[in-house]
């Protein structure tokens, strides 16, 4: 793909998912659209815990403890209890991964990709479904969309290509809601453990701030405001990212009822898409991590 | 109990802590931060760990946190107050660890 089709795939998408639907045709842009917002959400959310990650090692290094260094002193945890969030990070990146899989899957069913290329997708949704929590909610989203998948790679003839989405559409909603329920649980979590690190991290800061008026003062004060927008911004795409999920189930079931209808609401799935845009530009200003 | 008010007072005393800390100089100012470090790592061990309010312990941590709140704004004002306030906040976090352990 040229530069140019990289840099505007998503307006493409966008501008494709709105046009008029003729009677019979299946809105295939709008699957697209869906799916590349999707893909958007997860890549600012990888980004986003890789920062997270980063500052929680910071964070391990500014408040050790003043006592002989052991191999342990910089691992995330007080007197053996661990305070370490990486597991939830990965946790919550495995149920995103299903809704971009499953979301995959439903934009090669409504294209004209080949059969197995609706397999594949299918496949990939399978595969993805081992990262869900075995018990719960996650559990029975898992339980559901593993039935679409096997379904749907049995493989589909363009004829059967509308009923197949309905079909699998109608048995997914439940877990898509129940999926973008526990990312929504995690976003409060997450954010709070975000402002304990910048919190204590200003406590430091302010404890060894150097006096006012020197050059030392200007370099140090330039490094805090650097890392505290940076936590900002952690803040800034956690909060957008949390807001998309949140459409999220409601634009899946617009997309659904677009499968009957000629003028469907759209408005859930175009707020997806425009929070997903939204969260392509976080981090453009500070380095790659 | 709700199971957000061990973290709520937790943080709520590294707070008051750091407060404290912005008042007082040498040893018990190095005390006081270091009480704060380890408060605000107890916080995030209990927002990691979806942790029981119905347990004794928390409880227990719960009534240590709030006269620790309590005693950390007395000291505030009034500086003489502040070796207390380290011998409960020390207290507090002991409980607090007992529950996130």
């Amino acid at each position: 793909m040229n530069t140019f089709l990289q840099r505007n795939r998503w307006l493409i998408v966008a501008a494709l998912a709105f046009v008029q639907v003729g009677c019979g045709s299946i809105p295939t842009g709008r699957y697209q659209a869906f799916s590349a917002a999707g893909e958007d959400i997860q890549s600012a959310i990888s980004d986003t815990d890789i920062r997270i990650e980063k500052r929680l090692r910071d964070f391990v290094v500014l408040t050790a403890p003043d006592k002989l260094i052991t191999a342990k002193t910089f691992s995330p945890n007080i007197d053996g209890n661990s305070f370490d969030i990486t597991g939830q990070l990965r946790s919550r990146e495995a149920a995103l991964d299903v809704l971009v899989k499953y979301s995959n899957t439903l934009e090669s069913l409504a294209g004209k990709d080949l059969s197995t290329d609706v397999e594949k997708s299918a496949q990939n949704l399978a595969a993805s479904l081992n990262g869900l929590p075995s018990v719960g909610e996650g559990s029975n989203a898992g339980k559901l969309l593993a039935t679409i998948a096997d379904s749907i790679a049995v493989g589909v003839t363009e004829s059967k290509r509308r009923g197949a989405l309905k079909s699998a559409m109608t048995t997914a909603q439940p877990a898509v809601e129940s999926i973008c329920k526990l990312l929504q649980r995690d976003y409060d979590k997450i954010s709070s453990y975000v402002n304990l690190m910048r919190d204590r991290y200003i406590g430091h800061a302010n404890a060894n701030r150097p006096k006012y008026g020197t050059w030392q003062r200007y370099k140090f004060d330039g490094e805090i405001a650097a890392d505290l927008e940076e936590f900002q911004q952690i803040n800034d795409a956690l909060a957008s990212a949390s807001a998309a999920i949140q459409k999220m189930p409601v634009a899946h079931r617009q997309l659904l009822e677009g499968l009957d209808s000629k003028e469907p609401p759209l408005d859930a799935l175009r707020d997806v898409i425009y929070k997903a845009q939204h969260l392509r530009s976080f981090y453009g200003d500070l380095p790659s991590k | 109990m709700d199971p957000h008010t061990l973290v709520e007072q937790t943080t709520g005393l590294a707070s008051r802590v750091n407060n404290l800390v912005v008042q007082t100089k040498g040893q018990k100012c190095r005390q006081l931060m270091e009480q704060q470090d380890n408060l605000t790592k107890l916080a995030m061990a209990a927002i990691v760990k979806d942790l029981d309010a119905g347990q004794a312990d928390y409880t227990n941590a719960v009534a240590l946190l709030t006269s620790a709140n309590t005693q950390a704004d007395a000291a505030l004002t009034d500086a003489a107050q502040v070796a207390k306030t380290i011998q409960l906040v020390s207290q507090a976090i002991s409980a607090v660890a007992k529950v996130v352990g």
